[in-house]
């Protein structure tokens, strides 16, 4: 089951196979966690928002289908790839379809997380002492580093979480465009408005780098 | 959009790291590099963005385990499923429903406009003083 792709596990899943579905959170947990604390900017949104997205993707493995196999879903991706020559990459591979679809479903909690209800009942996590208030990682913590965290907090939420998928993540931008379910050249004019404020409040760090 | 250009708004949304451009862009865009002053000024300057944004503090790692995770989530049902089982049940039992006012609904029309017609020539023969109390 190890070798086995996304795709086949939510299958598996759909037909409510525990173990299938516990080996699809261990390969994408991390990865989500970063992502949402990308956006949401704290790592206990991010870890609830993590919690619902896995939920949902549970709930609704036995209606999932992969996107070649459903005319309606993953639209967006394909509508996309339809504006992309080289599809090789972002959402042929099995495994992008459902990743696609997860960090789609992530990316709305994410952006949604204000007008969400109350949490899922799952029991709370057993937490770890977090020691960074944010719970970034307190070792990358230096002037710099505070100072692009701060830039970054100061950008809208969508600029924000294209970055975190893009740039971040190095996801494709037609899966990246999925996940926000936004086209391929909506998601280049956030970058680039996220990259352009970025760069405006990091001026003078840019420079100091480029004189050194 | 001339080459230039589409390269300027390549670096301002994916930086200056080929591996992020999109695939099918990057062999244009490499050759352009290779062949432009200019875009070799402008990856610089995508590139000094790059260096900052890479000192971005990592986020921290979840601080639960995904088997107590999965363990948890799984306890739970998959109603998603049952609550779509339910609704087509009961789309088909509205659409039998229907479909059997419907069908009573013509045979009792059909029947009452057989009566008419039979009883039509009895009914037109009725006066109405026969019938009005006044």
């Amino acid at each position: 089951m190890e070798d086995e792709s996304d795709d086949a596990l939510m299958r598996r899943a759909g037909s409510g196979d525990k173990a299938a579905f516990a080996l699809l959170v261990r390969r994408h947990l991390a990865r989500a966690t970063a992502l949402a604390q990308r956006i949401v900017g704290n790592r206990s949104d991010a870890e609830e928002i993590v919690q619902e997205a896995f939920l949902r993707c549970w709930q609704k493995a036995p209606e999932w289908r992969p996107a070649n196999d459903r005319p309606s879903a993953g639209k967006a991706a394909n509508d996309q790839a339809a504006n992309d020559d080289d599809q090789s990459e972002g959402t042929r591979g099995s495994t992008a379809q459902f990743g696609t679809w997860l960090y789609r479903v992530l990316v709305n909690l994410c952006l949604d997380r204000r007008r969400r209800p109350q949490p899922i009942a799952i029991e709370a996590a057993e937490e770890v002492p977090d020691t960074a208030a944010d719970g970034f990682q307190e070792t990358s913590r230096g002037e710099t580093s505070r100072r692009v965290q701060a830039a970054m907090a100061q950008l809208p939420e969508r600029q924000r979480a294209a970055l975190a998928l893009c740039y971040f993540e190095d996801m494709g931008n037609i899966e990246a465009a999925a996940a926000l379910e936004i086209s391929i050249g909506a998601l280049e004019s956030l970058l680039v408005r996220a990259r352009r404020a970025l760069r405006e409040a990091l001026g003078d760090l840019s420079e100091e780098g480029a004189a050194g | 959009m001339t080459p230039l250009n589409r390269f300027r708004d390549l670096l301002g949304a994916y930086g200056a790291d080929p591996k992020r451009w999109p695939p099918a862009e990057r062999a244009r865009a490499l050759l352009l590099l290779g062949n432009s002053t200019e875009a070799e000024a402008l990856r610089r300057e995508a590139a000094a963005l790059d260096s900052l944004l890479d000192q971005a503090p990592r986020p921290a790692l979840p601080r639960i385990e995904a088997a107590i995770l999965a363990a948890r989530i799984t306890a739970q049902p998959q109603e998603t499923y049952r609550s779509h089982q339910r609704l087509q049940n009961m789309l088909w039992l509205r659409a039998v429903g229907l479909a059997a006012a419907a069908l009573i609904g013509f045979v009792v029309g059909t029947t009452q406009l057989t009566d008419i017609g039979d009883s039509s020539a009895s009914v037109a023969s009725i006066d109405v003083a026969d019938v009005a109390p006044w």
